[in-house]
């Protein structure tokens, strides 16, 4: 029901691209398309995984997690819109620490009062966040200071090289370390595993598809709404590839399941900073319009106070709605200042 | 236990006094610059070495708190002499890009690599938190207390920097001393650095006369190859900023940091942070503001005006390593993060 649902979703913004609809409308039905998809591409890797065992399941939600904010950067540097691409890869990662995790954190503590979680793995996550938000900002920086750097490109190469090989090490080191691992135990698994599958190629190419409706509509709405590109780039857009992991945190902070809420939340944005970003480098290049990561110095002054928000609030080894209310509020300071820039 | 230099010892000695002397005689006999400067710089890890051993073996000999204070002094002095040398041949840039560079390659790489190489092989590692976060929140005072006079000259451009950076000088080098005094008076410190890892088995007049001689030979060697870097930077096209910040380091350090390591991987990890944390700080408290001190006998003038990129790299490298050191547990994968922070800076630094 809900799958049918979606799909005509997508079919519907596919059938307003190919019948020469342009501009805010089409954003709008391929943005719900998009977060419909997401959704729809956690099922079925869940499923899939579940028929696997719970390691295949982990490396599934590892490399696919993000696959819809992956898939829409890619196409926004394919379209040559470079700026919302590395906007988007910022907001996706303030988005899940800020807005998620505050969210999770209010609802949740709200209902329970204070919630405890693994601080070793809270913390193990934390400081690999930061890693991701001085990775990020150092070739912004170099940049800063010496802007006739003539390397910027061998240098975002290299770090997203660096970064890689750490995301590679966290994914490896929490497999292989007790007391780590978050069990959901496995829901009850509705397909064989040749459906799980199909149904995951399904919507992998359904989330291609009308991603790049989605990405060919963002110029026309930013001049038809008069919205500020960085606000589209920075808020919208990973809004859209974020929604569905909205709700499964918000769900498991209110069942009092704070550390797997948190492990999406920061599992999220370790993986868009350091795998998302450096899997985008390495496809610009294949596609010939390399992407720098050389970002906007406020948008990384943006990430880095999410950064330390969300890890101070990590480091206590509990939570509370206020410190919820704290990370919520400092999204909506970050959103109305990019909206008023 | 054998009284004097035991079989290993004797072969290095032996091997620092040769490579030493074909510093010497190459440069004496003008060969090639990149080969003087490779020749030294292999003269000068392994003499670094022997300052390091006697150093130890003259501390133990003397005791702990002589030997706190001796390590303390003298547990950077190879590095501190290269910078002299640097800057009294004018190598400025070189001089100033060596302290940050110390002091990244301590807290970065080899704390990254004993925690990296310590779990691997011990998996979850303990360390005492309070002498870790004391040593984190010195390590950011530090950094701050250099940091200032960058920022009035560099950003404020603040008409008499130079007087602030004496001033500071001056104030970080009264903070190195207060800190050694606490550090000898509180217990948990004290036995920390008290640690003797091998015991002493040299004969303490020994040990002061290798001490002195390898010290001497550090100077001579520094010498050599402090005249060899203006050669290195216009024909190899390394720029000085590389130079100073990751190659003269490692020269000045790579022994001590092997120590780290290696007592990383026996699970020491209180001894093993102090080795690199502890060394940073002996950089950035005692060697930084001494040489603007020393300086004044030089005809050029060291102050503590650091690159903008320099400072703000220090920043996030004590950052990041206060994070990880603060929670008294660390694992391979923390390792591995400090050692790709390193990793991302030293090549920014190449395609600067």
């Amino acid at each position: 029901m809900a799958f049918t649902a979606i799909f005509g979703v997508a079919a519907l913004a596919l059938g307003m691209q190919v019948a020469g609809v342009e501009g805010q409308l089409v954003f709008v039905v391929a943005g719900v398309g998009v977060a419909g998809l997401a959704w729809a591409l956690g099922e079925a890797t869940e499923q899939a995984g579940g028929t696997a065992g719970p390691r295949v399941s982990a490396l599934l939600n590892a490399s696919f997690g993000n696959l819809p904010e992956l898939v829409i950067l890619v196409l926004a540097i394919n379209a040559g819109l470079a700026d919302i691409a590395r906007a988007s890869i910022i907001g996706s990662v303030i988005g899940n620490v800020l807005l998620i995790l505050g969210l999770a954190l209010i609802l949740g503590g709200w209902r329970h009062g204070i919630q405890r979680f693994n601080e070793r793995m809270a913390g193990t996550n934390a400081s690999m966040l930061i890693l991701g938000v001085v990775g990020l900002g150092l070739p912004t920086l170099f940049h800063a200071v010496d802007p006739d750097m003539q390397a910027e490109l061998s240098l975002s190469r290299f770090t997203a090289a660096a970064l890689l090989l750490c995301y590679v090490a966290y994914v490896y080191f929490s497999f292989t370390t007790p007391g780590l691992q978050y069990h959901d135990e496995p829901g009850e698994l509705a397909w064989t595993r040749t459906q799980a599958v199909a149904m995951l190629v399904a919507t992998a190419l359904a989330t291609g598809v009308v991603s790049e409706v989605l990405v060919h509509s963002i110029e026309p709405t930013i001049k038809a709404w008069g919205v500020p590109r960085e606000f589209i780039g920075l808020i919208v857009v990973p809004f859209v590839g974020n929604v569905a992991e909205h709700f499964s945190a918000v769900r498991l902070a209110i069942n009092n399941r704070m550390d797997f809420a948190m492990g999406i939340a920061f599992g999220s944005g370790i993986q868009i900073s350091l795998l998302a970003s450096a899997v985008a480098v390495f496809a610009s290049m294949l596609i010939g319009k390399e992407l720098s990561l050389v970002f906007d110095p406020l948008q990384l002054a943006a990430l880095g106070a999410a950064a330390i928000g969300a890890t101070t609030v990590a480091r206590s080894g509990e939570t509370n709605w206020l410190e919820g209310l704290q990370l919520l509020v400092t999204y909506f300071i970050v959103a109305v200042a990019f909206w008023l820039l | 236990m054998t009284r004097g230099l035991n079989r290993f010892e004797t072969i290095s000695v032996a091997l620092a006094v040769i490579i030493a002397a074909a510093a010497g005689a190459l440069a004496l006999a003008s060969a090639a610059n990149t080969v003087v400067f490779i020749v030294s710089a292999g003269a000068l890890v392994a003499l670094a070495w022997i300052v390091g051993v006697a150093t130890e073996q003259l501390g133990a000999s003397a005791g702990p708190k002589v030997g706190g204070v001796l390590n303390a002094t003298f547990g950077n002095a190879a590095e501190l002499i290269i910078t002299i040398f640097a800057i009294r041949a004018g190598q400025l840039e070189v001089a100033t890009a060596s302290i940050t560079g110390s002091i990244l390659g301590n807290t970065l790489l080899v704390l990254g690599a004993s925690f990296f190489i310590g779990g691997l092989r011990n998996g979850l590692q303990s360390f005492n938190q309070r002498v870790a976060g004391m040593n984190a929140s010195m390590l950011a005072l530090a950094v701050i207390g250099l940091g200032i006079p960058t920022l009035f000259g560099h950003v404020a451009n603040h008409p008499d920097v130079q007087a602030v950076s004496d001033v500071t000088a001056g104030i970080l080098l009264t903070l190195y001393v207060l800190m050694l005094v606490f550090y000898f008076r509180t217990p948990e410190v004290a036995h920390v650095s008290g640690h003797e890892p091998t015991g002493p088995h040299w004969p303490g007049r020994l040990a002061m006369l290798l001490l002195l001689l390898s010290t001497g030979a550090v100077a001579v060697m520094s010498d050599v190859f402090v005249g060899t870097l203006d050669a290195v930077i216009s024909d190899v096209g390394i720029s000085a900023v590389f130079l100073g910040l990751i190659i003269v380091p490692l020269v000045g350090n790579i022994a001590e940091n092997i120590v780290g390591i290696k007592i990383a991987y026996q699970n020491d990890m209180d001894f093993s942070m102090l080795v690199s944390l502890g060394s940073s700080l002996q950089i950035a408290l005692g060697v930084a503001p001494a040489l603007v001190f020393i300086s004044l006998l030089t005809p050029h003038h060291f102050d503590l005006l650091f690159p903008v990129i320099q400072v703000v790299s220090l920043a996030a490298a004590v950052f990041i390593t206060a994070l990880i050191a603060s929670d008294g547990e660390s694992n391979w994968l923390e390792g591995a993060q400090l050692m790709a922070v390193y990793g991302i800076i030293a090549t920014a630094v190449w395609y600067l």
